[in-house]
This record gives structure tokens, C-alpha cells and sequence, in this order.
């Protein structure tokens, strides 16, 4: 068996006094949740608790019919049920994989990569040809004595994708070690109190990394109760919120705060909100902080190392970096390393450093696409769509400037014989939904230089002339 | 005592404007099939697009969808149906 890497911990994560973790080494353990009371609620669901007590039994019960293998796809959309399976994962020291895409071929290359994995669901939208294990409804509470689990820290938890520049995504492990540091991160933060009776009702999969860290992994570690949907529109949030009660955190994303703020959503016992996945306003922020007379805090994170830097967006468009990390840059690039990060890496995004631990976020390089907290490069998507039979030469193209909020992408392609719309079927099985070309134009010839590259001014001239003739021809 | 005002029907074409202004989709309204699912193999709208729809819908007729009421957007002509059924102004 392949011994995963386990990053390397050292001792730069300085805890408040007050609030001191144990020691970190390979070989210590964290428990699986820090509730105080096995009858303390855990999961809420249309106003009915579930117990410490419950889940564990469910999750343990679960655990002992899980087929013996290593590998798990959680594809679970209820928040309770993801959490009942990821639990009976790690009691069965099985690996849950959070794949970042869910297109049938994108599931078929994860069971690709691992042939032992099977799927866990709360629903039947999963490939036919891929082993299929429900996670139940209810699953009858066991009257036998709960034991709180016990994980240890470089058990590897959960593996989390980015897409890699050739199309194939690239796998981040992440041990239990590295999630409970990230969640002690995230309390000490936004200064969570240990154990306060908070209700969690989060509007992103737990399968996202911010999700994962602030609607599974921060309640789990906080005492707190997990509201078991996943409600996006206004209406779903309003009774999500109204119905668990007080003391409410909302996790949640800037285009999903601007349609709340928007429609004036009424959010009776707010407590917080938390905003990730593209920065947020700072008026955006503001109009929410008068609405709801809470204080609005953002994470900046990633999929490699989680959250990295947080700011209060209404106090400074600066943001601090995490306490026990360290950053620093290697040409026009920032890196990271240390704390819940755990070995280096290097960031994405445009980054200037106002000092060692305040930073700026600047427009993306220009591979970068990030469309509504989805992560990609264009050269990924051209790897796609270069792997589509029939098509002779492609590239997908971000306009330069746009009013819409959520700018999608557009694609040039050159496939005699093919139809824009059997191109678009063909990439909807690969690629997430929100990176579909809208619209796909199909050309005679892309504008290559004599060594076949495509210099960005002359894309860029080309764009400009094919989306103006498509939009002559609309009107 | 109230005085009931008849409102007009409001055409699958007048939904699909919506849909294409909210979204914008470089399509007609013309281009919408009445009868393909918006989501998915249809259009392919995705969830993003069913927040901005909903919101728009909301705005316009005063509907507060839900996730449970998502059937509605089966195709053109059933959001059609459902707007007209369920609108407050």
C-alpha cells in the first residue's frame, strides 16, 4: 500500500494562551467532534435535532457495512447525510474523495484513478456503471453507548481537486490533522466562542473546500448544530434560518449574498455571516452588515491549502494572514506554508505583500478562471476540448471586460462537420456546467503564428471580430 | 370590497425575454423550445443561473420559488403555466 504524504507540522502555530492546542506531532489524534453532551444537537433538519448520540450511532452503524475498500466518492447533497458518511468513512479509515466536478466523464476518470472507490449518495443522479451505496434517511439510533471517535491526525481524511493545466485534475490530500488545524484556524479567527450553541446553515457543498471547512469541519470542532440542507434560493435560506433558531452563522458566497441583500431576505438570529470564493464588495458587505446588524468576515482560500487570509470587508480591503502561516513571493508568485497548510505551495492568484502578513489580492494571471468559486485554466479547458473527436483546432477565451457579475467564457473551434451544439454536449460530460462556452463560435481557422501559437493580441483582435459579426447577425 | 382586476396572460415569449436578458444568453427568445428542459440537456443552466432566474421572477411577478418548487422549470412552457398560476403582480 502507497503511503500518502503527510505534511511535515512544525511549531510555528501559536495558539492564544487561553486557548492553547495540544502539541502537534505525527502520531497524536483529534476526536471526531467536540460537543460536550451526547444528547447536545448536532444536525438540524426542518426544525428536528439530531443528537451526538444519533449521528454517532448512524455513522458507526454505517461504517460497519461500508464494502472494504480505501477509497469513497461522498456525492452526498443533504449536509447531514454528507456528514453521516464522511464520519463512517473516517471510522473505517477509508478515504473520502470530494471530486470538484461531477460530469459523468469527470466521475469515470476519479474511478479511473481509483479503481477500488464506490460511490456514497442521497440521491440516484450517479453513472449506472459505478457502485452505488445509499446513505439513508434515518437511520435507526442504536441504544448501545456512544463512543466519540478518535482520528488520527495523519490519517488522510479527504482528497480535494484542482483541475491540472492538462485536463486531468490534480489530487490534494488532506489529513484529519490538517482539518481540525484548519477549524481551530477559523475559530480563533473570527473569534468563535468553544462550544457556544450555534446553528450552521451553509449555501455551498460540502464538498467545495471552503465548504468543507466552514459547514462540516469548523461545527464539527465547534459544538455546534449543522443545518442539514443545502439551501441556495432566498426563499430555502429564510426558512433554513427561521427554522433552527438562534445564534445562526450563515456560510455563504458573494453572488449568493448580493441575491439575498437583494431581495431584502428576512434572516431572524443572525449571528454571522462568512463569505468565500471571489472577493466580496466592500458595499456589498456594508448593505449586508445594515440589513442584518451582523459583521460580515470573508475568507481568502484555496483548494490546496484551505483558508489563508480573512479580513472584515467593511473595515479594510486588506487581508490579514492566518496566524502560524507564512507567505512569500518567488517572482511574480506567493507561496505559502506552515500551519493547517502544512508544505509549501504556491498560490494561484496575483498577490502583492504589504508586509509579511498583510497581502492585496490582484486580476488573476491570465490562465486563471474562476467562475462562481470554481477554479480552472484555460489551458485545462483547451486540453478538453483538443480531446473531442472531430475537433481539428479550439480555444476557450475570457471577454476582457463585461457587466455581468459572472462573466462566462466564450470558445473559438474549428470542427468541419460538427455542430456547436454536439461540441457543447460533448464538453457538458467533462467539464463543470459553469465553464460551458457561452456561446461556442465555430471558425474556419484560428489566428496562429507561424510557430502554431496563439499570441493573446491576435486572439484577442479575432474575439473582438467574430462576437461583433454574432451579434450583427442576432439583431 | 376589493376590486378584482383581471391580469393578462403572460406569453412563453415574455418568460424566454426573461430568461435570455437575465442570463445573457447571446440567443433569441425565439430560440427557446417551449417543450426542452431549461436545465441540463436544454439550455444547460446551471445553478448559478437558477438564482439569477429566480430573483428576476421574483422581481417581475412577486414569486418566491423554492428549491422544492424547481419542477416549474421542467420547460419553457411549464414555467410559463406556473408564473401565470402563481404571480402576485
Amino acid at each position: 500500500m502507497n503511503r500518502m504524504v503527510v505534511p511535515r507540522w512544525d511549531n510555528t502555530f501559536v495558539a492564544q494562551p487561553s486557548r492553547v492546542l495540544p502539541p502537534m506531532s505525527v502520531g497524536s489524534s483529534f476526536p471526531l467532534l467536540t460537543h460536550g453532551r451526547l444528547e447536545q444537537g448536532i444536525a438540524s433538519r426542518n426544525g428536528d435535532v439530531s443528537t451526538v448520540r444519533e449521528f454517532l450511532a448512524s455513522a458507526q452503524g454505517l461504517a460497519s457495512r461500508l464494502p472494504a475498500t480505501r477509497y469513497v466518492i461522498n456525492l452526498c447533497r443533504d449536509r447531514y447525510q454528507f456528514l453521516i458518511g464522511f464520519a463512517a468513512a473516517l471510522i473505517a479509515q477509508q478515504i473520502s474523495l470530494l471530486p470538484n466536478c461531477c460530469a459523468p466523464e469527470a466521475l469515470a476518470q476519479l474511478t479511473g484513478r481509483y479503481p477500488d472507490a464506490y460511490v456514497l449518495a442521497d440521491h440516484n443522479d450517479v453513472p449506472p456503471d459505478m457502485p452505488l451505496r445509499r446513505v439513508p434517511d434515518r437511520v435507526p439510533a442504536a441504544d448501545r453507548k456512544a463512543d466519540i471517535p478518535v482520528i488520527p491526525s495523519e490519517q488522510v481524511a479527504v482528497i480535494v481537486f484542482t483541475s491540472g493545466s492538462s485536463g486531468v485534475p490534480r489530487p490534494h490530500p488532506k489529513t484529519w490533522g490538517s482539518l481540525v488545524r484548519g477549524a481551530q484556524a477559523l475559530k480563533q479567527q473570527f473569534d468563535i466562542e468553544a462550544n457556544g450553541s450555534h446553528v450552521m446553515v451553509g449555501t455551498v457543498p460540502a464538498q467545495h473546500m471552503y465548504g468543507m471547512e466552514t459547514t462540516i469541519m469548523l461545527p464539527l470542532q465547534s459544538g455546534w448544530i449543522i443545518h442539514a440542507g443545502h439551501p441556495v434560493l432566498p426563499a430555502d435560506v429564510y426558512e433554513a434560518v427561521r427554522k433552527t433558531g438562534n445564534s445562526v452563522w450563515l456560510m455563504t458566497t458573494p453572488i449568493h449574498l448580493r441575491a439575498y441583500v437583494g431581495q431584502r431576505t428576512a434572516l431572524p438570529g443572525l449571528v454571522g455571516i462568512i463569505s468565500a470564493t471571489m472577493p466580496l464588495s466592500r458595499s456589498l458587505a456594508a448593505k449586508a452588515e445594515d440589513l442584518w446588524n451582523v459583521p460580515v468576515r470573508e475568507i481568502y482560500g484555496c483548494t490546496e491549502g484551505g483558508m489563508v487570509g480573512y479580513r472584515r470587508p467593511t473595515a479594510t480591503h486588506t487581508w490579514s494572514l492566518c496566524p502560524g502561516l507564512q507567505m512569500w513571493k518567488e517572482g511574480d508568485y506567493a507561496w505559502v506554508s506552515g500551519g493547517h497548510v502544512g508544505q509549501s505551495f504556491q498560490l494561484a492568484d496575483r498577490i502583492a505583500m504589504q508586509s509579511a502578513r498583510q497581502f492585496t489580492l490582484h486580476a488573476p494571471h491570465y490562465d486563471l478562471v474562476k467562475v462562481a468559486g470554481k477554479r480552472t485554466s484555460l489551458a485545462a479547458l483547451n486540453a478538453v476540448l483538443a480531446q473531442i473527436e472531430g475537433v481539428v483546432d479550439g480555444t476557450f477565451y475570457r471577454p476582457e471586460s463585461s457587466l455581468n457579475p459572472s462573466p462566462r467564457l466564450t470558445a473559438f473551434v474549428v470542427a468541419p462537420g460538427l455542430s456547436a451544439s454536439t461540441i457543447q454536449a460533448e464538453l457538458r460530460k467533462r467539464i463543470d456546467p459553469l465553464f460551458l462556452p457561452r456561446p461556442l463560435h465555430l471558425v474556419e481557422a484560428l489566428p496562429r503564428n507561424p510557430i502554431g501559437k496563439l499570441p493573446y493580441e491576435w486572439l484577442s483582435a479575432f474575439a473582438k471580430e467574430v462576437i461583433s459579426g454574432h451579434q450583427q447577425r442576432e439583431s | 370590497m376589493s376590486i378584482q382586476i383581471e391580469q393578462e396572460m403572460i406569453s412563453g415569449t415574455e418568460i424566454a425575454r426573461l430568461i435570455v436578458s437575465t442570463l445573457h444568453l447571446e440567443i433569441t427568445p425565439q430560440d427557446v423550445d417551449p417543450a426542452a428542459p431549461l436545465f441540463g440537456d436544454g439550455l444547460g443552466l446551471d445553478s448559478i443561473d437558477l438564482l439569477e432566474i429566480v430573483l428576476s421572477i421574483s422581481q417581475k411577478y412577486g414569486i418566491n420559488l423554492r428549491a422544492e418548487d424547481c419542477a416549474a422549470f421542467g420547460s419553457l412552457s411549464v414555467l410559463t403555466a406556473y408564473v401565470n398560476r402563481h404571480r402576485t403582480k
